[in-house]
This record gives structure tokens, C-alpha cells and sequence, in this order.
């Protein structure tokens, strides 16, 4: 769940990053992007097809952003480090700061995925230390700030640091405040705002919990963002839950059901589903609880397979090029029993002849010499 | 050469293997079933149990049994990373050659590894393959029986997840077929599988069925000390319970659950027995029971789900040193067919090459003893023991015009002294001299007034042959005339044959009458007998 958010939070950076470059026009890059999960190998064939050609620096960033993320859904950490490192080289390219910080927060949570959290803060407290050379009076300077500390916050809390989480979180949303309003600050402010609402659950405030969730209902409300809608409900009912609202709670679950209805979001769908079959459980309506437990038993088996897709696809590619390789071996084997076999067959076949015309020979031999013994 | 022969060596090795392997040391197999129990009782000491049996046996096969365990006792420990690394790593070993049983055996933990990590797909694939191919061969060895047995309960479970309990329950059965009830891993299989069906019950509302099973494996657990195995037992009747809505019931049953297993590392069975205590203390809205169990369970998971990532990360790597494997073996056997294709067409050659140089020197045989009894036959037609050299004497008192050129080389002999020579020559032919065991060329040339120079010039000449051939000429076809003539001489023996034709010896003679007839004196004296008989 937490892993599922912060992807929205990327998705929100990522395409902020490429709206920035205007490379919208490059089909093929939106092609290898959006096979990134599915097929990461086609991802990775095509986004080193365009490395070749391409010699705009803000487009080969963003080939090697989609190499090194196909490369983390195939598990290849080494190789997408090595991508990595040559998109941190790119910066060295431009003068612009605001570029220069946004390549630097897209490279922390390149690092965030492979789970080298270090890495990722030591790149953060690199964009950080940049701030000082923006421009005076852009206010996408709290933006920028905002992010990377969005991010520190984010890291914290997956790996169970409530506490520090929630000091970055409120340190993030306070600068985004400050910054011009914007559709994408307000997604990142409604997921930053439900991950304050998550610390705050597992700190057991269910009350400050749902403040949060609200606020993050409400930003998610002004930019129409269904998704962050349905999660900021999700939250917000968890909240009830927590307090034995049960039919508070499940009346707000349906309200999330019905905004996630066509998103498709796994993750989503498993939490409402979950906290559906809880809230039935305790109001004692077994038959309910059993149909939302087996959903969300279902959604939970299909999101994870689904994450699993790339693994998949990549096992399948070596599989397939082995097999490939075995019935080549097999072809290859099989021409040289041929050959050893034709070469044989006509040698044997030569003998044969040979010895036959012999035989014949000896027979007439010996014909006449019993001929000439009996005469 | 070498190479070859410990390539055939290991053929004849894999033929048998697959079969036979299990049988060499049934010691090994005695500590393979103990670090099994040690397994499901304790994996750190499974885990130290095999790795000290390691260190000590080089078998490729002990090798891959043995870390199957300890990547088994990982899993168990939720340690994904460090059993996909036991069970897939590269294995030193003496013995580089993959057997077909070490093949199969290979292809099984793959497709645990797969199947722990949640990549069923690949986990099935694998297993299908695998099966399909043993299905062909009837199986007796215990070891290789009870792999099947866990290929089965492996492809099973696959599809209990997929939800095909139908298919998923036959496969039990057929595991179950391959298990027999002699030793502790035997006997830990037939319990899982026994849980798994109720599990598969349970998933088609079968729940008084499933309970049943449950408590009869319970109290064969009981009997028994493993730990792992009861917990497993108690969670699925508690998941019973919990489905008739008896909560007491279900959390006593959790509880001894976990009372089991608690402190022995069992990590994801754990953290699933904490979640289901959360899960039935929030029905009871215990909530602060609720909490405590739902805490552990977090805690627990988190690091369960880290290890299968990291697992995930490590198997992507392996897989390529599996696959580099499987192709070695798929190369071994290839080769070893072509060199049984290759050795059986040079043997076929080789045999036929032999044969027929035995034709030709048949041949070569047959010809000089067919220009021999034509020669014969002729003298025979004459009648006369003479006329057998008479023939000689028309075909050769010319000189031979191949030596014309030699001739004029050589010393000169005046016409009228060759002639002279060649009249005393003719009558030496037509007396029995030859036959004379002191004949040389110096006594003929004093016998007919010449020097040895002269006389073997003339010889050479006119005979086309030198002193000894042209001597040995003359005796062989007398006593061969005297053979065919005479059946009196068909009674001798070859040794008083060979002095009577003036050779010392009996072994001379015989070389010198084979190299002249093609046939020995035998043979030729049973020729003989034959035409006399017919």
C-alpha cells in the first residue's frame, strides 16, 4: 500500500520531469514507458535504439530514467545503477538549476526503488544543497523543496520510521503550500497529506489521522483526481474503523469503491475490499465478510502476480533463448549424426562393393581351380 | 582417447543413474532423512546439520540433495535470499557429469524456489516438463520415488493456488502413490499432502471433510515431533473453526499453533499465525489484542516480504547459471550419442576394411594356386614327371625381354657358354639333383663346369628368377606332381615331405610351398583327397 502510493507520487514527478522537455511527440519513449512493467525487455530494446540516434541531453535523460527503471522491474539492480550514474552525468550538461534539481530528485527515487535508501538521501541532500542557487522569488523553488523532502519522508515510512516520516512529511506539505498552485502540486499535496494520515495511524491517532485524510480528500476533490479520492477515503475509513465506526466506515469504503470503479488500481481495490471484510466480520454479517475476503484474497493474488509480470517476462526471456539454444544444439547434433551417418552409410556402401566384386572374383577362382583339380 | 573413454563411461553411468542412484550408499540417505526431521523441528540446525555433510561429500547428487535441504530449511525461515542461493549456486564438485537423476532433481528446486517467491507460472512449467518426461519410466528407486512424490505435491499446490482443487487433489493422490512408509521424510510428506487436501477441502466448503483429515493427521502428529508440521496442522483446523464462526475455538487452536513453533524461526508460518490471531481478536473486538497481533504481524511480514524481494532479485541471477547447467547436460548427452553413432559406423568400417583385406589376400591365394594347378594340370596331361618342367624350360630357355636391358649391363656371357649352360641347366631339371639337400649355387656351377658368376647370370636371365626361388621351383613341383600322381604321398607327413623335397626344415618347406601353390601342404593335400574322393 505505502509502495503504491509513493509510485503515484513518481508517476507525478516523473511526468512533471517530462513535460519539461516536451518530448511528449516521441511515441516510441511513451511506448518503452508504458511497457516498463509488462515487457521490460521491449522497453529496454527500444529505449537503446533511441540512445543511439538521439542527441537532444533532456531526451537522453529520459531514456536512461526508463532504461534504469525497465532495468529495476527485471531486478537488474547493477545495470540500472549503471544507467543511473550516466543520467547523473547529464547534469553536468546544463546550467539550469531548476533541471538540475528536478533530474537529481527523479535520480533519488530511482535509488528509493532499488532500495539503496542512502544512496537516495545522499541525493536529495545534493538537489537540497542547490536550492540555494535558485533564482530569488520562484515559487517552484517550495515545489522543489517540497518534493525532495516528500520523498525523505516517504522513505521513512516504509521502512517503519512513523515518526521521522511524519517530521519530513509536514516539512514537505508546509513548502508546498508556499509554492503556486498547480495541478501537480496538489496531487503530490493530497499524497503527502495521506501519508501524514498513515503515520498518524500507525503513531495510533486515528483522530489527527482523519484530519489529514480529509485534507487529502479535499485537494484530491480540486484536481479530480479519483484515485487519490478513493485512497484518501480508504484512509479516512480506516480512521472509523479504528474507533468501531463500522457502518461509518463501510458507507465510506462504498464511496471509495465507486471512485476506483474504473481506475483498475490493485492495490486500491485489495484495501477497500479488505477493510469491507473486516468492518462486515465485526458487525457479525459473515456471508458479507466471506464475499469481501475472497475479493480481496483475489485482488491480492492478482496484484501480486502482477508485480511479478516483469520478473515473468524475464525469466521467460532467458527460457526462451535457452530452449532456443537447446534445439540448436539438438539441430547441430543431429546434422553431425547425419553426416557421420552418410559418410558411414557411403564408405560402408564402397566396402561393400568392394568386397563383393571380390567375393565374386574368389568364387570364380575357386570354381576353376576345383575345375582343374577334378580334371 | 581418454576423454572419450570416460565419456562413454559416464554414458553407461547415466543410463543406470536414474535408476540406481540412491542405492550406493544407503548411510547417506539415513542422514538426508534426519536432516529432514531436523528440518521441520529446527531449520538452524538442519541448516548446520547439512552444511558440516557438505563439507565432507564431493557427489555431485549428495551435493544437490543435501543444499535442497538447507534452501528448504531457509524457506522455512522465511530467509528466501540465502535459499535460492543453496539451492541454485554453482556446486564444486569431482564429478562434472549431470546425471539424468540430478537433472530432474534440479529442475524440483527450481521450481520451489519459484513457486516460495509466488512465480507459480514458471514453478509449473518447469514441473510439467519435468513430469511428463518421467512419466514414461517406471520407477523403483526409493530416492528418485520420493521426488516424484514432492514434483507432485510441488504441481499440486501450484494449482490449489490457481484454484483447481479437482486437479489440484488428484496430483495429491499421485503424490501420495509415490511415497511409501519407511522413513521420517516418507511419513512428513504424506502429512502435508494430507493438510493440503484439507486446505483444498476447506477452499470448496468441504469443511466437516476437511475437519475430519485435519484430525486425523493431528493425532498422527502427535505421535510425532514435528513442530513445523502441527502448526501447520492447528492453523488450518483454527481457519475452520473461524469459518463456523467459532472464535474461542479458532484462537485456541492458533495459539497452540504458535505455542509450537515460537523461538524456532519459522518466520512466515509466524507471521500468518499472527495475522490470523489479529484477524479472529478484531472479530471478538479484542482491539487491544487486536493491535499486538496485528504489530507482529507487520513486523514479521515486512520482513518476509523484503527477504522474497530480495529472493526475487537473486533468482533472476541464478536462473542464467541454471540455465547454463541444463544446457550442459543437454550437450553431454548429445555428444555421447554422436560418439555411439560415431564408434558403432568406425567399427562397422573397421570390421568390413579387415574383411576385405582377408578377401584379398584370398584372392592373391587363390590366383597363384589356380596358375599353380593349371600348371599342374597341364604337366598331369603329359603324363610325365618331367613335363611339369618341360613347361618352365619352353616358357624360359629365352631371355626375358624385361631383362634385355639388365642383360647387356651385366657381365657378358658368350652365346655359345649360355647355351651350353642352359643344355646342363635342362638336364639338371629333368634328374632328381635339385632335390639334393647340399644343392647351392656353387655346387651346380662346379656340377656344370661353370663359375657361380656365369650360372647365376643365366638363371636371372632365363628363369626370371634367382638360385634359391628357381631351386625351390623345381622341388615344390615335384613333390606336388608326386602328391597329385601318387596318392601314396598323401599318407606322409608334411616333415617327411619336406626332406624328401630336400629342404632341412619342415617350416621352410612349408613357407616355400605356400608362397609357390597359395595353399599349405595341408590344404593342398586335402584338395587333393577331396577331388580323389569326389
Amino acid at each position: 500500500m505505502k509502495q503504491r502510493i509513493f509510485w503515484i507520487f513518481c508517476l507525478f514527478s516523473i511526468s512533471a520531469l517530462f513535460q519539461g522537455q516536451q518530448i511528449s511527440t516521441d511515441s516510441l519513449l511513451a511506448k518503452a514507458q508504458t511497457d516498463i512493467y509488462e515487457n521490460p525487455e521491449n522497453s529496454i530494446s527500444i529505449a537503446k535504439d533511441l540512445l543511439k540516434r538521439e542527441k537532444n541531453p533532456d531526451h537522453i535523460f529520459s531514456i536512461y530514467t526508463v532504461l534504469s527503471t525497465a532495468y529495476i522491474a527485471q531486478r537488474n539492480f547493477d545495470e540500472s545503477l549503471k544507467y543511473i550514474l550516466k543520467a547523473k552525468e547529464t547534469i553536468n550538461e546544463t546550467k539550469d538549476i531548476k533541471k538540475k534539481i528536478s533530474v537529481l530528485i527523479s535520480i533519488a527515487i530511482q535509488y528509493q526503488q532499488m532500495e539503496l535508501f542512502n544512496k537516495s538521501f545522499e541525493t536529495l541532500d545534493e538537489a537540497q544543497s542547490l536550492i540555494t542557487e535558485y533564482p530569488e522569488n520562484d515559487p517552484t523553488k517550495y515545489h522543489a523543496i517540497g518534493r525532495i523532502f516528500a520523498i525523505r519522508g516517504m522513505i521513512f515510512k516504509s521502512q517503519g520510521n512513523s515518526e521521522i516520516a511524519l517530521e519530513k512529511l509536514l516539512t514537505s506539505i508546509q513548502n508546498f503550500e508556499k509554492s503556486t498552485p498547480s495541478k501537480s502540486v496538489f496531487a503530490n499535496m493530497s499524497v503527502v497529506l495521506y501519508n501524514i494520515g498513515y503515520c498518524y495511524l500507525e503513531l495510533e491517532k486515528p483522530q489527527k489521522a482523519a484530519s489529514y485524510f480529509i485534507k487529502s480528500n479535499d485537494y484530491a476533490k480540486k484536481i479530480e483526481a479519483k484515485s487519490l479520492e478513493a485512497f484518501a477515503l480508504k484512509g479516512l475509513a480506516e480512521t472509523y474503523t479504528l474507533n468501531g465506526n463500522h457502518t461509518e466506515a463501510i458507507s465510506l469504503l462504498e464511496k471509495s469503491q465507486n471512485l476506483s470503479k474504473n481506475i483498475g488500481d490493485l492495490v486500491l481495490n485489495e484495501g477497500i475490499y479488505r477493510g469491507l471484510a473486516d468492518n462486515y466480520l465485526v458487525q457479525n454479517d459473515f456471508q458479507k465478510y466471506q464475499l469481501y475476503n475472497k475479493m480481496a484474497q483475489n485482488t491480492k493474488f492478482e496484484r501480486e502476480q502482477s508485480e511479478l509480470k516483469s520478473i515473468n517476462s524475464s525469466i521467460d526471456v532467458h527460457t526462451n533463448e535457452n530452449q532456443k539454444k537447446i534445439k540448436e544444439l539438438k539441430d547441430k547434433y543431429l546434422l553431425y549424426n547425419c553426416i557421420a551417418f552418410g559418410f558411414g552409410m557411403t564408405v560402408i556402401g564402397f566396402l561393400f562393393w568392394l568386397i563383393q566384386k571380390n567375393t565374386r572374383k574368389n568364387k570364380k577362382y575357386s570354381e576353376e581351380i576345383a575345375k582343374l583339380i577334378r580334371g | 582417447m581418454k576423454k572419450l573413454n570416460s565419456g562413454f563411461l559416464s554414458f553407461f553411468f547415466g543410463l543406470i543413474s536414474f535408476f540406481a542412484s540412491g542405492q550406493t550408499n544407503p548411510d547417506f540417505y539415513i542422514l538426508v532423512d534426519k536432516a529432514v526431521k531436523k528440518a521441520y523441528q529446527s531449520p538452524d540446525e538442519s541448516i548446520n546439520f547439512c552444511q558440516s555433510l557438505i563439507l565432507n561429500d564431493k557427489n555431485y547428487e549428495h551435493q544437490l540433495i543435501l543444499r535442497h535441504i538447507v534452501a528448504q530449511a531457509y524457506a522455512m525461515k522465511g530467509d528466501y535470499l540465502q535459499s535460492v542461493k543453496a539451492s541454485l549456486e554453482k556446486i564444486d564438485s569431482e564429478n562434472p557429469y549431470i546425471s539424468p537423476f540430478s537433472q530432474v532433481f534440479m529442475d524440483y528446486s527450481l521450481a520451489e524456489q519459484y513457486q516460495n517467491l509466488g512465480l507459480y507460472r514458471q514453478s509449473q512449467r518447469i514441473l510439467n516438463a519435468t513430469l511428463s518426461n518421467i512419466l514414461e519410466k517406471r520407477i523403483e528407486n526409493p530416492q528418485t520415488r520420493i521426488t516424484v512424490a514432492k514434483l507432485y505435491q510441488l504441481q499440486s499446490i501450484n494449482s490449489g493456488i490457481l484454484k483447481e482443487y479437482i486437479k489440484a487433489e488428484n496430483q495429491l493422490s499421485e503424490s501420495n502413490g509415490n511415497l511409501s512408509y519407511k522413513n521420517n521424510e516418507n511419513q512428513i510428506i504424506r502429512l502435508e499432502n494430507s493438510v493440503f487436501k484439507s486446505i483444498y477441502l476447506t477452499s470448496q466448503n468441504k469443511t466437516d471433510e476437511a475437519k475430519l483429515l485435519l484430525e486425523k493427521s493431528i493425532s498422527e502428529l502427535e505421535t510425532t515431533d514435528y513442530p513445523f508440521l502441527s502448526a501447520f496442522a492447528y492453523e488450518n483446523l483454527a481457519r475452520i473453526y473461524f469459518l463456523k464462526n467459532d472464535y474461542s475455538a479458532c484462537t485456541a487452536y492458533l495459539q497452540k499453533a504458535l505455542s509450537k513453533i515460537e523461538n524456532r524461526g519459522y518466520l512466515p508460518m509466524e507471521s500468518k499465525l499472527y495475522e490470523h490471531l489479529g484477524k479472529v481478536s478484531f472479530a471478538m473486538k479484542n482491539m487491544g489484542a487486536y493491535r499486538k497481533y496485528q504489530h507482529s504481524a507487520t513486523q514479521t511480514k515486512t520482513l518476509v516480504d523484503a527477504n522474497k524481494k530480495d529472493g526475487i532479485r537473486y533468482i533472476v541471477k541464478l536462473v542464467e547459471n541454471y540455465e547454463v547447467k541444463n544446457l550442459e547436460f543437454y550437450t553431454a548427452a548429445e555428444k555421447k550419442k554422436f560418439y555411439i553413432v560415431a564408434l558403432v559406423i568406425s567399427a562397422l568400417i573397421l570390421g568390413l576394411i579387415v574383411y576385405f583385406f582377408v578377401q584379398i589376400s584370398r584372392e592373391k591365394s587363390l590366383k597363384k594356386q589356380l596358375e599353380f594347378f593349371a600348371k599342374l594340370k597341364e604337366a598331369s596331361g603329359k603324363n610325365t614327371d618331367a613335363a611339369v618342367l618341360e613347361q618352365n624350360k619352353a616358357e624360359k630357355n629365352l631371355p626375358l625381354e624385361n631383362n634385355e636391358k639388365d642383360l647387356k649391363k651385366t657381365v657378358l656371357v658368350s652365346k655359345e657358354k649360355e647355351n651350353e649352360i642352359l643344355k646342363k641347366l635342362d638336364e639338371m631339371e629333368n634328374s632328381d639333383r635339385f632335390l639334393s639337400k647340399n644343392m647351392s649355387l656353387a655346387t651346380l656351377a662346379a656340377q656344370l663346369d661353370t663359375n657361380t658368376k656365369y650360372l647365376s647370370e643365366v638363371i636371372n636371365n632365363y628363369k626370371g628368377k634367382n638360385f634359391n626361388s628357381y631351386i625351390n621351383e623345381l622341388r615344390i613341383n615335384h613333390i606336388a606332381y608326386l602328391l597329385k600322381t601318387d596318392p601314396a604321398y598323401l599318407n606322409y607327413k608334411v616333415s617327411y615331405l619336406a626332406d624328401i623335397s630336400g629342404f632341412s626344415s619342415h617350416s621352410a618347406f612349408t613357407t616355400v610351398f605356400k608362397s609357390i601353390t597359395g595353399l599349405s601342404p595341408n590344404a593342398f593335400i586335402q584338395q587333393i583327397h577331396q577331388k580323389n574322393n569326389v
